[in-house]
């Protein structure tokens, strides 16, 4: 490392180089202007993969899982973290998101890390992002599957893709497709909304290693009122139903990786 | 939305000077809820002349048509005035049909000032900015003439700009994009090399070891190239201009934090791309 340091020392430029001048103006009138064709730019596509899953987690973060998990002092646990990140980022406050990401993911919440894969691949960011592709358990790849509906006579075996990237890519087209009809926020998640980004921006904490936001003093008190009012008027939640649907093979997102965090690399 | 058709995009013929001034208007025109048919019986010219302005077809368009839409659309003339000029100019329009377009007496009050608190907000980046212009641009005219340019976008662009999340963000992104715009570009990465030889590393090196000098500084600066775009603003305020972390923080509208992150991911990949651990990607080859 330090001979990195000693390379990019020996960068530093001059602030009034001596140029011999030119003997064709730059840009003389009529010269065309250079075209930027950027090589690895920002990926929008990914942009919008990332804000889908954000919403996602926004619209499935219910009041009584946030009041648990912001009810700590001032750091939430590990999916608190996560959701914060996405709070951000739908507030667009990036850096902010990022952060808490990365506390999150360090604490290994996989779909923090994910979230910091997309993020980094959406600033054209690959190197990075590829990091947090091998640290994320969530798969990062489309993968057909073979599937095999239960129907008498059996039909010949059928491919669907259920994998992470592609579920996301089909809510997202869902998403567009009904833009017009783009349901909107819960009470709750608007009112968070309203709140969190500003109270989680003012204040940095900073350690040897590591800087991020930290929500102000009262923040808990904040979404617990947040919570009790817009409880109050809502509907009350509708009795829990049993899932229609077969349960799943085990997620393997749950499980703890063991790979050292890649901060730590 | 009542009836009228769509706006259709800008045409592939308009420079980017033309789209410097064209792309506001468009924005400040779709914000205003009118139809083309609207603009055009208010500003008095047929929907045709309209609808070619906005996608900037055909020829160069004179600054009476435009004076007239931006009066209905409440656009201040002086900063759009001076965007004419310059993608005038590079259209090959002769200087005598810009002052018979525009008329002397006209000039003098278009080019007022702008608001106060976007001139004392330039004022205060200024040296940031060219400086780093400069890394992009060898001829100090033209990044004067650049810097121009970018405020005079800005001031067109300020109610925007104060309406944004971050003024400082929008502001440098702007700038960033007028700058990339007329920046040289190889392989899709902007040009650093010539700037290999303005380090003052070889300014103080012996003359014995000045070739060693350049072709590190080359290495270093196309791979310096190829980095994000945020890491790369980075590594040029803090190591080709030594700003600290708070005064890049400052001029890009981020984090202190958020820089030093950037820098120590800059680094890291710079370290791997160069070949420096003896990794897989083996020593960096420059063409």
């Amino acid at each position: 490392v330090a001979l990195i340091d000693d390379l990019l020392a020996r960068t530093h430029l001059q602030d009034d180089p001596v140029q011999p001048r030119d003997v064709i103006p730059y840009d003389a009138p009529g010269s065309a202007p250079f075209q930027v064709e950027p090589a690895s730019g920002p990926n929008t596509a990914t942009a919008q993969d990332l804000t889908t899953l954000c919403e996602s987690v926004l619209a499935h973060t219910g009041a009584e899982s946030l009041q648990e998990e912001f009810d700590t002092d001032q750091i939430p646990a590990a999916p608190g973290a996560r959701i914060l990140g996405c709070i951000l980022h739908l507030a667009d406050d990036t850096d902010g998101a990022r952060m808490w990401w990365q506390y999150a993911a360090g604490a290994d919440d996989n779909i923090a890390a994910y979230c910091l894969y997309l993020h980094h691949v959406s600033l054209g960011e690959l190197h990075v992002a590829d990091r947090w592709r091998l640290w994320t358990k969530v798969d990062t790849l489309p993968a057909p599957r073979p599937l095999t509906p239960c129907t008498n006579p059996p039909p010949p075996v059928v491919t669907v893709d259920i994998s992470t990237p592609t579920l996301l890519r089909t809510l997202r087209r869902l998403v567009e497709a009904s833009q017009n009809c783009l349901p909107s926020r819960s009470e709750f998640a608007a009112a968070v909304m309203d709140y969190v980004p500003n109270a989680v921006a003012a204040s940095y904490i900073s350690h040897p290693d590591t800087t991020m936001p930290v929500p102000d003093p009262h923040f808990e008190d904040r979404i617990g009122s947040i919570i009790a009012v817009t409880l109050d008027d809502d509907e009350p939640p509708p009795p829990h139903r049993p899932d229609p649907l077969p349960a799943r093979e085990t997620c393997h997102m749950l499980q703890a990786p063991t790979q050292p965090h890649p901060e730590a690399l | 939305v009542t009836g009228g058709r769509r706006l259709g995009p800008i045409c592939d013929g308009a420079g980017e000077a033309h789209r410097a001034w064209l792309v506001p208007l468009r924005t400040k025109f779709l914000a205003s809820g009118l139809t083309i048919s609207e603009l055009a019986t208010r500003s008095s010219y047929a929907k045709s002349k309209i609808s070619v302005l906005l996608r900037g077809q055909e020829l160069y368009p004179r600054w009476e048509i435009i004076s007239s839409v931006l009066r209905v659309l409440e656009i201040p003339a002086g900063p759009m005035c001076r965007l004419w000029i310059a993608a005038a100019l590079e259209a090959n329009k002769k200087e005598e049909w810009i002052t018979s377009c525009i008329g002397p007496s006209q000039l003098a009050t278009l080019s007022g000032g702008a608001p106060l608190d976007h001139r004392a907000f330039m004022e205060a980046r200024t040296k940031a900015y060219k400086s780093y212009a400069r890394v992009f641009l060898h001829d100090q005219r033209q990044v004067d003439r650049l810097f121009v340019k970018a405020r005079d976008i800005l001031w067109l662009r300020w109610n925007e700009a104060l309406e944004s999340p971050n003024v400082t963000r929008f502001a440098w992104g702007t700038f960033r994009h007028v700058v990339m715009g007329q920046a040289p570009h190889r392989g899709g990465y902007p040009e650093l090399r010539p700037v290999a030889f303005d380090t003052t590393a070889l300014a103080s090196a012996e003359e014995a070891s000045q070739f060693a000098q350049i072709e590190e500084s080359l290495t270093m600066m196309t791979a310096i190239s190829r980095l994000p775009a945020a890491q790369l603003d980075v590594v040029i305020f803090k190591h080709f201009r030594r700003m600290t972390d708070a005064a890049i923080a400052d001029v890009l509208g981020v984090a202190e934090a958020t820089v030093s992150q950037a820098a120590r991911y800059a680094k890291r990949q710079l370290h791997q791309t160069l070949g420096l651990d003896g990794g897989q990607e083996g020593p960096f080859q420059w063409r």
